[in-house]
């Protein structure tokens, strides 16, 4: 269970408001409600994905896939699935590299931070989705007390007055915001790749996620808009981290560089999110030539991946990824979860069938 | 062909330490320059004259930091020719404070903040004040520390108790620049003259008032009184000094322990701003008229109330008028208490609370 919540963690949790903010809305007073629908929303969707693999007795996602659609239509989606997973590992790296370029490493080439990330990833994606998720599990346990720190951090400075603005919300303010929120929950479109292999855990332990994921961006959005007010978060690109930078509790110069601890914990998520997004990618592009080829298709992703993190236009980066996120979330998971409703264990049946033949 | 695994993972690891000492960003920390305070005077109109105020971590340094003028018609351009000057390379990651002269005080602040907060190696937390005077004479000064954390150390521990020294940093003030409100800024002098209270002071330096800003640029000045009594409408104000009279006529001091402010602010039927502000002050007696002998009857608290608020009446008439709210922090409680109403009005906010009424409650505990 602690690795499949780890997985999920990780998968679901990178988006945050950090980028949130790039893909043309920024944050604002209906930010907060849109994440309460957003939570419930990917929650719903992961139970969907659960129950339709209960229902299929399907373990892998090519396989569910072809059982709901047929063949053909099925590797056409994995394909599509593949490019846009593709496109959002790209985008992560390419959030990677401007956060680390900017605050961190500033004279390094983007070329050399985002090989580092994606050779790290590559080597945590190549023993396959056990050891990842050990890996995940790990990094989640050494994540939870800076994590926590920070958090306290945050919620020891922030100024009540600030968060006034947030309790204004105007009902209009709520769907332009839906698209930010829902790219917290980027990730959970992942859950079809691995939640096949723990089908019992999965189904608690992904909601779960989801869950914890929504609690901690809350925390940190609330914190932000406490410290930095609802304007400075606006005007900034880079919010948390800001915000971070701003932290002095006690005038102790140390916890000026609570960014520091920011930066590595994104960059850990980062570098997990971008294994498993490749992991996922890798898969389903070897299941569209229908062979298991994962272990040669991965490098070729990950080489892709770079180059459109250093070279593609952001803006149409993050439209691609957008789309991607609203196709899967809103198209293929609940159509998954439809057709899973009429289907029948044929497999089962025909088993159980073959079984009493013999035995008469 | 696991002896190949575990060789590539080796080498992958080795390749991974790599980025770890910094990649091309490593630079030894002895060989760096660092910059604690920059001063801002202009020569003459579009000419600037930058003094960084460096530390001197040589072994044989007489003081602790030394300073280097530049003449610029801009940072960016004086930061360069700063790099090229010094020996090592500069960063401004422990710039304790950014100093401005009175003769810059009506330059586009927003455009230096801008500039400062957009280049991530600035300290977020370094205090941006003013000096009354000229900057470079400030950072010129002597002592045992660089002047210019002596000047962001005065202000932090002055204002610690009611945070508003937070409000006084480059991340602040971009803030509120951002979201188009004003900002203060201390304005810090050499004179040896005592303050009201003698909480404003340190070292040899002083607080001598603070210049107002807003959203249009230098709205005006406060002197030192009118600074401690601006602080009243944050809470938890630990100085400043009330004056009395008792029924005779006999004048009393009261030096301000703590305070408390809230500030409630709505908008009437006349789409008019209205302010309900209650300050409760919590003072002990300082000092009296012809000090000594026995203590005459102390004035009522009532009666300090009055005079408090006579002050406080006058202080809001001037923000009304020339400074603007945001020399009370008024436009930042506008904002918070009614954001889509502020949102709505922000370009005319000035005007709206020019017209704004406000309704003062004082009380005074002994």
């Amino acid at each position: 269970m602690p690795q499949l919540f780890a997985l999920g963690i990780f998968s679901v949790g990178g988006g945050l408001l950090l980028w949130a903010g790039r893909v043309g809305s920024k944050p604002d007073t209906g930010w907060l409600p849109a994440l309460a629908i957003a939570a419930v929303a990917a929650a719903l969707l992961t139970a969907a994905v659960v129950y339709s693999f209960r229902r299929t007795g399907c373990r892998a996602v090519s396989e569910l896939l072809g059982e709901l659609f047929t063949s053909v239509p099925a590797r056409c989606i994995l394909l599509l699935l593949g490019i846009f997973l593709t496109a959002r590992a790209a985008q992560t790296l390419s959030l990677y590299t401007g956060m680390t370029g900017r605050f961190l490493l500033p004279k390094t080439p983007s070329l050399v931070l985002a090989a580092a990330a994606v050779v790290t990833a590559l080597v945590l994606m190549y023993d396959g989705l056990r050891s990842m998720a050990r890996t995940a599990e790990l990094l989640m346990l050494m994540s939870i007390i800076p994590a926590a720190v920070m958090l306290t951090a945050f919620l020891v400075r922030i100024d009540t007055a600030e968060l006034l603005v947030l309790a204004q919300p105007r009902m209009g303010d709520i769907a332009p915001q839906l698209t930010p929120a829902l790219y917290t929950f980027a990730g959970v479109e992942c859950v079809i790749f691995f939640v096949g292999h723990g089908r019992g855990k999965g189904s608690r332990t992904v909601p779960l996620a989801v869950g914890a994921s929504a609690i901690v961006s809350a925390v940190l959005f609330v914190g932000a808009v406490g410290i930095l007010t609802l304007g400075g978060v606006q005007s900034s690109d880079y919010p948390f981290i800001e915000t971070a930078r701003m932290i002095n509790i006690g005038g102790v110069n140390l916890t000026e560089r609570f960014d520091i601890l920011l930066i590595l914990l994104r960059v850990l998520f980062i570098i997990v999110q971008t294994a498993v997004l490749l992991y996922c990618a890798s898969i389903s592009i070897s299941s569209f030539f229908g062979r298991e080829i994962r272990r040669r298709t991965a490098p070729v992703l990950c080489a892709v991946a770079v180059v459109a993190s250093l070279l593609m236009d952001k803006a149409l980066l993050d439209r691609i990824c957008t789309v991607g996120l609203y196709g899967t979330l809103l198209g293929l998971i609940p159509a998954v979860f439809v057709l899973s409703l009429f289907h029948k264990k044929q497999k089962n049946g025909n088993e159980k069938s073959k079984k009493g033949r013999g035995a008469g | 062909m696991k002896k190949l695994k575990a060789l590539l993972c080796v080498l992958i690891a080795l390749a991974m330490t790599l980025p770890l000492c910094g990649c091309w960003d490593m630079t030894e920390i002895n060989r760096r320059t660092y910059v604690l305070g920059i001063g801002i005077d202009e020569d003459a109109p579009g000419r600037y004259s930058f003094t960084f105020q460096t530390a001197d971590v040589a072994k044989d340094a007489k003081q602790p930091a030394k300073t280097t003028e530049i003449k610029s018609t801009a940072l960016a351009p004086a930061l360069r020719e700063m790099d090229r000057a010094c020996e090592y390379d500069t960063t401004l990651i422990h710039l304790s404070s950014v100093v401005l002269g009175d003769s810059v005080k009506q330059d586009d602040m927003g455009a230096l903040l801008g500039y400062l907060f957009s280049s991530s190696n600035v300290r977020r937390q370094c205090i941006v004040a003013a000096a009354d005077g000229d900057a470079a004479e400030l950072l010129n000064m002597g002592g045992d520390s660089p002047p210019a954390m002596q000047i962001a150390t005065m202000i932090e521990k002055n204002d610690d108790a009611i945070r508003q020294s937070e409000n006084l940093t480059l991340s602040m003030l971009h803030t509120a620049l951002a979201q188009g409100e004003g900002f203060v800024v201390y304005r810090i002098s050499t004179a040896q003259q005592q303050s009201v209270s003698g909480s404003d002071a340190a070292g040899g330096l002083r607080i001598a008032g603070a210049n107002v800003y807003d959203r249009a640029g230098f709205s005006g000045e406060m002197n030192s009184e009118e600074t401690e009594l601006a602080r009243l409408f944050s809470s938890g104000q630990t100085s400043g000094i009330i004056a009395a009279a008792n029924d005779d006529g006999k004048g009393f001091f009261y030096r301000v322990d703590r305070s408390e402010c809230q500030t409630v602010c709505s908008i009437d039927e006349d789409d008019r701003l209205v302010y309900d502000i209650k300050v409760t002050v919590h003072c002990s007696l300082a000092d009296w008229e012809s000090g000594g002998g026995i203590l005459p009857d102390t004035p009522e608290e009532r009666e300090i109330a009055r005079s408090l608020e006579g002050q406080l009446e006058k202080l809001l008439e001037r923000s009304r008028g020339e400074l603007g709210a945001a020399a009370l922090g008024l436009d930042s409680a506008a904002r918070c208490q009614h954001y889509r109403w502020y949102c709505e009005n922000r370009s005319d906010f000035p005007r709206i609370f020019s017209n704004a009424k406000t309704n003062l409650t004082i009380v005074c505990k002994k």
